[in-house]
Order: C-alpha cells, then structure tokens, then sequence
C-alpha cells in the first residue's frame, strides 16, 4: 500500500467526516472551510479519481436537481480499503510526530 | 433574465480534461457557479470558473506525461528497429531529409547575411541617400544613385530635420607611394568630414571628431595599416597619392565589415575632391553620393514631399527629381544606376527566390518521406493493427508516427548540421561570402535547425500518420494489404509533383545556361578581341601623342587609341544636351566620351555614316560623332551628319554616326551617346597587340610604357576579360541554379527508387508468372516502368508552362536575352525520362532477372 499524499489524507478525512452528505460542493466547501484554503475543482476531482482507482473511495449516484443543470449528484464515501490507508497514516504520522510536543516544551524552559 | 448556466466553452474544456464522464464535475461547478452570480458579477463569477480550471493544468500535464513515456520508450524502439531493418530506406528517407535541411541551413545563413548589410550604423533608422530621376527625351525616367555637389549643404543649412549630410566620392585603382615603394591600391573614398559622426566605423586611433577635418589627412583601415607599416605606429606617416599629393595618415579605422555597402581602405576629405574637380557649386553634374541624416522625430515622407518644391525655388531651371532612399535598402532593393560597387538591379528578388528554392527541396525531401512511409504501409499495418487489438487509442498511434518522422527528422538534422559546417568554406566560395562557421552555434541558428526538424518532421509525417493510423485491424489480418486505391493514387500524385518540380529546375538550368552563353557569345558591335587597355597616369597625361608615336612604330602592335570610358565602366552622362528643334521642356541624358581619333577603329566600332575624327589632335571639339540611337532620339534618324548639336556650351556639327555598340553591359539597353575629341579627359589606352606572339607584343607594349611613364608601374586588363567579368553575379547564380536542380533530382530519385523498389516488390510474383508463360525480359521491363514513365510525362507538362514563365520573369534582367525555344523542354523531359528510367532499372532489372522458382515456392 502506497503512503498517502497530504491532499489525499485531506480529502479522505473530509469524506468521513461529511458522512454520507460528501459530494463534490460540500466537500470543497468544508476543505475551505477547515483549511483556509481554495482548493479549485480540476484539483479536487483529480485526486479524487485516484482514490477512486486506488479503491479508497467509491462513488454513488444521488438525486438529480435543476440547479445543476439537471445533472445528478455523485456522492463519495470512504471504503475499508481507504479506512486501512487513514489508518496507517495515522500511525506513521504519530510515529514521526512523537515527542515533538516534549522537545519544543524543552526548549521552552530552558 | 440572467443566464445561469456556465459558458459553454469553459464546460467543454473541463469535460475533455476530466478523465470520466461519471465523477460530477460539472454539476459540482454549475452548482457553485450559480451560488456565485447569486452574490457577485458575471465577470468574476466566470473568472472563478476559469481558474477551476487553470489551476490544476500543471497537475495533468504531469500526469499525462508519466503515463505516456513507457509508450514513449516503445515508440522510440520500435522507430529504431524499424531504422535498422530496412537499412535502404532509412538511408533514402534520412538522405533525403538530411540534404533538404542542409539546403535550406545554407540558404538562411545567405539571407541572413544579405539581409545583414548595413544593420551594423548606429543611426540606420535615420539614414537616407540622397537619388535622382532623371528624365530622358522619350519621358523615360533614369533613375541613379549620383547627386550634385551642393545639394547636400543646401538641405542641412534650410532644414532643421535634415541633421547632417556627407558626400562620398569612390576613388578606383590608384597609384600610392609608401617610403619610396609604388603600389597599386583600391577602393579610395573622399567623404565630409560628418562621415564618422553619421556611420558607425570605429576608429582605432585618433579622434571621431577632429580626425577628418584636415584635407591633408588620410585614414587607414587596420589590415591596409598592417599591410605598409607593419607593427611601426602608422599615425604621423606619409603616404604619396598618385604621384602628386602627400597625406599624413591622422588614424586607422577598423576594417570595414563584409555586409557594408561603403567600402574603403583609404578615407580623405572631401574638400581634396573639390579642389581637383572643381564645381562644387555646379547643380548639372552629378559626381557624388549624397547621403543624410535625419531628426529622429523626422518622418522621411515629410522630406521627400517637401524636396522638390524646395529645390524649385534654390535652382529654378533646376527639374531635377530627388528621392530619399533608406541606407537600410541600398544593398537588397537598390535598382539605381552608377551605384556604388555593387550590380544596379534589384537584389531582394535573389533573396526570394532561393527562399523558394529552399522550401522546395525541403518540401521535396518530405514528400519522399510520406511517399515511402504509405508504400510500406502493408508492411507496418500488421503492426498497426496489432496495437489496435492490444488496446492502442487511434491518437496514440498518431503520435508513434508523428514521433517516428520527427525522429528521422532528428537525425537528418544532425547530419545536415555536419554537411553544412563542412561545405561551409565551399559555399563561402560559392558565393562570394565570408560567413563565419560560428554563426551555426548560435542560439537563433539553433532554434531554427529545431524548428525546421520539428516542421519538416511534422509535414513528413502527417500523411502517413492520419493513414496508417486509420486501418482497421479486421481488414490487416484477413490478409488484405489495407491499402485503399485512393492512396495510390495520391502516391502517384506527389511522384507527379516531384519531377514536376524538378523538370521546372532543369529547364530553368538550360535557360540560365543558354542566357550566359548569350551574354558571352553576343555580337557587341565592337572588336574586343586581342586589345588590351590601361589607365593612362601619370606623365602620360601630358605626352600621350609622343607615347602613342612611339607604340605604334614597335613591331607585335597594330593600333593605339584613347577615350575617356572604357565599355565596361562608363560613368559620364550628361543632360546638358541640346539639338536644333528640341522641346525645351524635354531633358535627353547622353553618355559622353571623350576619344582620341583612333578609338574607334582599335575597338572595332563601324561608322554607319560620315567620317571618323581627324587626326589631328589640337582640334578639340570641334566635330561630333553619336550613335545610331541619338541620332534616332533626336530625330536625326538618317541625316545626322552636318547637323549641329550642343554638348554644355561646345556647339559643332555631327561628322559620323557610328553603329550601335554595347559600351555597358546586356543588362541595360543601348544608350544615345556622344563622343567627342578632348585629349586632356583621356583615362584609358587601349592598344590593338598582335596574338600570333602575344609575350612579345605585351612585353613591347611594357618597355614602351616604362620609358614614357617610369614612376607608375604598368598594368593592363584584357577587353574581352574585362568585359568577361560583367557577368560575374549572373554565373554566379547560374551555378547556384545548377546545385540545387542537382539536389531537387537527386532527391527526387532517392523517392522514385524507393517507391520502385516497394511497387515492384509487390508485383514480383506477376511478374514471375509473366516470365513462366514466356515474357522476355525488354517486355517485363517496359510493363514496370511504362507506370512511372507515364507520370514523369505528366508531370512535364504541368512544368513546362510553369518553367516559362518563370524563366520570362529572370530573362527580364537582362535588356538583351535568348529566346526561350521549344528545344529545352524537350530536352528536360527527355532528361527527366532518362534519369527515371535509370533510376527504375536498378529495381525492375532486379525483379525481371530473378528466378521464378525463388519468388514462388513460397506459395
């Protein structure tokens, strides 16, 4: 299993969170909203084929509103495949993070 | 109501990029959009969308790339193998490709350095030369580069614009004496002192702005400098000028550059012009070049309108046409007469004609290329089709052969690189240029060498790409070639549109051919066999009577005369020129030359009428004689003798008409001329020298010289050389002409046995099948090559028409010119079939000679 990229991680954790409300609006709306950051369509949707043809996501057909000019919404949800690879991440990421927090308070003191 | 959909355009856009139809990008975006147009304006609305897109651009472009570079690294492998396998064909196509490039390398590299002439004045965008119209007797406008003397002061002191003038005076072949040594030395020039201050040529020593201002001060170019004094300091040096005055050299100037069209190695003042010629004052003549410098804000338009009124008003009898000609232009576009030493005719058409021929046999090269690319196509179409079936997209198989062609185009760059860098100093020779092998490593040259690979790659490989691409798999492996008979057809087509071309190109080398020999052979109405001719310097100019007494008493020599022009250089004309009975409106300019009575029979010239000039040489004069076509411009057409005309202020009557005679080259029309007796404006001897013992007869003519003039070494030209040499650029070009027909056939061949071998190679079993049932070979061989023969002829006669006309266009050069005849185009084409035929026979031999059980056990 490759390591996941910073946006990936991103994207994933927002899927879950946003529970099965995820498509596409919603979910650049919330990474807005968290991050501070525009992240533009063409980008969101290129990551989110790859995770698509990685397996971490999967992708439903939802309703259809005239606001989209009558195109359905597809919305995204999280595979156990994808859990696995959050997972991993998680831990990776604890690993190389560990002890950071006592350092800096080190460095604080002295 | 407002539009609520996105543009349309930006949708489309982020459809094609986005990989699937089913991921709900566009809804996602035209739901968003519309929130935005809810609170904000249409334009950022639609900005916001156009970012969506943008932004992520480098992300696909990256993507795109990674997956397609292992295909990349098929593609090249599979080109590569292909390069091997068929060893004859590659080096056909690469050949080809790899002489069109270089041509066309060779051809930039000329442009570029004709194009370059005078780029290097700082002031070049403000540079003018003062040129005339001059209006003939028949409302014929002669047009030159000369102006009189004070039009130049007259136009800086009257206009604020006209920033500063120079006059420029050329100076041949002159005699120079450098501590006590006699030399002959060229190309002097006495200029106005702003001549530094207006043109860019650098000074090595001394001061731009002082350096010019004493009349006994000359300046050296380097190489002239190193040439007489070596390592010694030049400035504070003498030098002898014609025997007669001294200059100190005041300082060197760097050599002047090879793209200029002022050339000097001596520059002297003006005012030493002035001082011997005289009339600075005079508006009739003109003896200078006249150029200006304008006011940067100035537009050269304004001037010229304004000119002609001006000069109106400071001349009254003045009708003089003035004109400003940008220095930019001198050298491509000039069609001036008495130009500074460069032809008078327009240049610029050289520069596009050769542009043409370069893209021609770039074009042919190519079609070689996509020629042999389709013919093999039942060769790569099971490739073809095994791609498709493994999965291969329609574009990618369109990239593999762009890649491959792009690919030979590569190579062939490389290669036409190599040619070009070792056939430089032959070109250079060629063409009478010094162009540098450093300029191919610069970063335009470079740019251009891509540019034309990627062109000619893509232009090469766009007909096979599209058609190869376009086979259907099914059709390949059911044993079918995938051929359809559309593209034998356009096959055909491009062989046609090959030798079409290369027809035009040889006709046209038998005309230029035929036109040269013209020049050489045509009858100029003067005997210039076996006269030899000098300048007359120094004390000659005072005994001239006693040296030519002398010449004629020596044994080897048969005739002595002396004028004033020689019929290769003629530069005194004149308006100044009345006749009974003529429009005082009406301007006739006549050559005028001044000759000594026996001028005319050494050279050969026929009296029509009267009488040649008396002998004796102290009636300055007094007696005329013209040629035919003044005699016919004045109207005096049979009865010129006895008539009075009026040459400035020398009134006297005609008392011979001589015959029509060539005195400037086939370029130009014969001219009205009159020639007159005045010995103090003699400049050329010539002498009439027996041929039965010619190094004795010349070394007569030396002794003979030596006693009369000892401080000027004798040198002399052959006239028939002399006049030889006119047609210098004209060969020049003919054997340029004649390289490139040589290459435009021999790529058209490399295409034509190509495509030969794959046709014939087709038809080998019918052919062995005919050979069974008893062809003999003469028939075999005019089955396969009738096809070929057949469209050759075609294509001949599309060329002729285009050949003649084109050729017309060159002809118009010249005012003398060979007829075009029938008999060249029937020889081209007979050629254009001969060389075919040749270049078929090496295949179809082949073919008819194999043995029919090699070619049919396979079966």
């Amino acid at each position: 299993m490759k390591e996941l990229t910073k946006t990936e991680e991103t994207l994933l954790l927002t899927i879950l969170r946003l529970k099965n409300k995820a498509y596409g609006v919603v979910i650049k709306q919330h990474i807005q909203k968290q991050t501070g950051k525009a992240l533009p369509y063409g980008t969101l949707y290129f990551v989110l084929e790859q995770l698509t043809k990685k397996g971490y996501v999967k992708r439903f057909a939802g309703e259809t509103k005239p606001e989209r000019g009558g195109r359905k919404r597809i919305y995204y949800s999280v595979t156990t495949y994808g859990n696995r690879a959050l997972e991993n991440a998680y831990k990776m990421q604890q690993k190389i993070w560990n002890g950071y927090a006592e350092q800096t308070w080190d460095k604080e003191k002295s | 109501m407002q539009r609520k959909k996105p543009p349309k355009f930006a949708e489309k856009i982020l459809e094609v990029l986005s990989s699937s139809k089913k991921t709900g990008i566009l809804g996602d975006t035209e739901e968003e959009y519309r929130l935005i147009l809810q609170e904000k304006s249409r334009i950022k609305a639609y900005m916001w969308y156009v970012r969506q897109i943008i932004q992520p651009l480098p992300l696909y472009i990256r993507s795109h790339i990674n997956g397609s570079i292992i295909m990349f690294k098929n593609y090249l492998k599979t080109a590569w193998r292909s390069i091997r396998k068929h060893k004859g064909y590659s080096f056909i196509n690469i050949a080809g490709l790899s002489i069109g490039i270089a041509v066309c390398l060779f051809i930039l590299l000329w442009v570029k350095d004709e194009a370059s002439y005078d780029r290097f004045h700082k002031h070049i965008d403000h540079l003018y030369r003062l040129t005339q119209d001059q209006t003939q007797g028949g409302g014929e406008i002669f047009k030159v580069a000369v102006t009189p003397a004070p039009i130049g002061p007259a136009l800086k002191k009257d206009y604020a614009a006209v920033v500063e003038f120079c006059r420029l005076r050329p100076i041949g072949r002159n005699l120079i004496t450098v501590k006590g040594k006699n030399f002959y030395e060229e190309d002097f020039l006495f200029v106005d002192p702003s001549f530094l201050k207006m043109f860019t040529f650098p000074l090595v020593s001394g001061n731009t702005d002082t350096v010019l201002d004493d009349p006994s001060h000359i300046l050296l170019t380097e190489s002239t400098a190193e040439k007489y004094f070596g390592t010694e300091d030049p400035v504070g040096q003498t030098i002898t000028y014609s025997n007669y005055v001294d200059f100190l050299v005041a300082g060197v100037l760097k050599d002047v550059p090879d793209n200029s069209h002022i050339r000097f190695n001596f520059l002297g003042n003006f005012q030493v012009v002035i001082d011997t010629f005289g009339n600075s004052t005079d508006w009739w003549n003109n003896y200078y070049y006249t150029y200006v410098q304008l006011d940067e804000n100035t537009d050269a338009d304004r001037i010229r309108a304004e000119v002609a009124p001006y000069l109106k008003k400071i001349s009254p009898t003045s009708r003089m046409k003035i004109g400003l000609q940008p220095v930019k232009d001198i050298y491509l576009r000039s069609d001036y007469a008495i130009d500074l030493y460069s032809a008078t005719h327009d240049k610029s058409q050289y520069v596009y004609i050769f542009t043409a021929v370069a893209l021609i046999v770039l074009l042919l090269a190519c079609i070689n290329f996509m020629n042999l690319a389709t013919a093999r196509a039942g060769l790569r179409g099971k490739e073809v089709g095994l791609r498709k079936v493994v999965g291969a997209r329609r574009a990618e198989l369109i990239r593999q052969f762009f890649g491959e062609s792009i690919l030979f185009s590569i190579v062939a760059c490389l290669f036409a690189f190599g040619l070009v860098r070792l056939l430089l100093p032959s070109f250079n020779n060629l063409t009478a240029k010094s162009i540098d092998p450093g300029v191919l490593i610069q970063p335009e040259m470079l740019l251009f060498v891509a540019g034309i690979a990627l062109l000619s790659g893509f232009v090469s490989g766009v007909y096979p790409a599209l058609y190869l691409s376009a086979f259907q798999p099914i059709v390949i492996f059911r044993g079918k070639s995938g051929t359809k008979s559309g593209s034998a057809l356009f096959r055909k087509a491009l062989v046609v549109f090959q030798f079409t071309l290369s027809i035009v190109f040889i006709s046209g080398t038998f005309i230029i051919g035929d036109q040269l020999k013209f020049l050489r052979s045509r009858d100029l109405g003067l005997d210039k066999e076996a006269v030899i001719h000098f300048r007359l310097r120094g004390s000659l100019n005072r005994n001239y009577t006693a040296f030519k007494n002398d010449l004629l008493k020596t044994a080897g020599i048969s005739g002595v005369g002396a004028g004033s022009d020689i019929p290769t250089y003629t530069i005194h004309s004149t308006t100044g020129f009345e006749w009974e009975g003529k429009d005082p409106e009406s301007r006739l300019l006549v050559h005028q030359f001044a000759v000594d009575p026996d001028y005319l029979p050494v050279l050969g010239i026929e009296l029509k009428e009267g009488r040649p000039f008396d002998q004796d040489m102290t009636r300055i004069n007094s007696a005329f004689i013209v040629n035919e076509t003044l005699a016919e411009a004045i109207g005096y057409k049979d009865n010129a003798v006895g008539r009075f005309i009026t040459l400035w202020n020398i009134k006297a009557p005609i008392v011979g008409v001589v015959k029509d005679f060539h005195f400037k080259s086939l370029h130009t029309e014969i001219e009205p001329l009159v020639m007159r007796l005045e010995p103090r404006r003699f400049r050329y001897v010539f002498v009439k020298i027996d041929t039965c013992d010619l190094r004795s007869s010349l070394a007569a003519v030396e002794r003979v010289y030596k006693e009369h003039n000892p401080e000027y070494p004798f040198e002399f030209g052959f006239l028939d050389e002399s006049l030889n040499a006119l047609y210098h650029a004209d060969r020049r070009v003919g054997a340029l002409f004649n390289i490139f027909t040589g290459l435009a056939i021999s790529i058209s061949c490399l295409g034509l046995l190509g495509l030969a071998s794959f046709l014939i190679d087709r038809r080998r079993k019918e052919i062995c099948i005919r050979k069974i049932i008893g062809a003999d070979l003469g028939r075999i061989l005019i089955l396969l090559s009738k096809d070929f023969l057949k469209w050759v002829t075609a294509a001949a006669v599309l060329a002729i028409p285009i050949a003649a006309f084109a050729m017309n266009r060159w002809l118009q050069n010249f005012a003398y010119r060979t007829k075009i005849s029938a008999g060249t185009f029937v020889l081209s084409l007979v050629l254009a079939l001969g060389i075919a035929i040749i270049t078929i026979s090496y295949h179809s031999l082949r073919a008819a000679r194999t043995n029919p059980a090699e070619s049919l056990r396979h079966e």
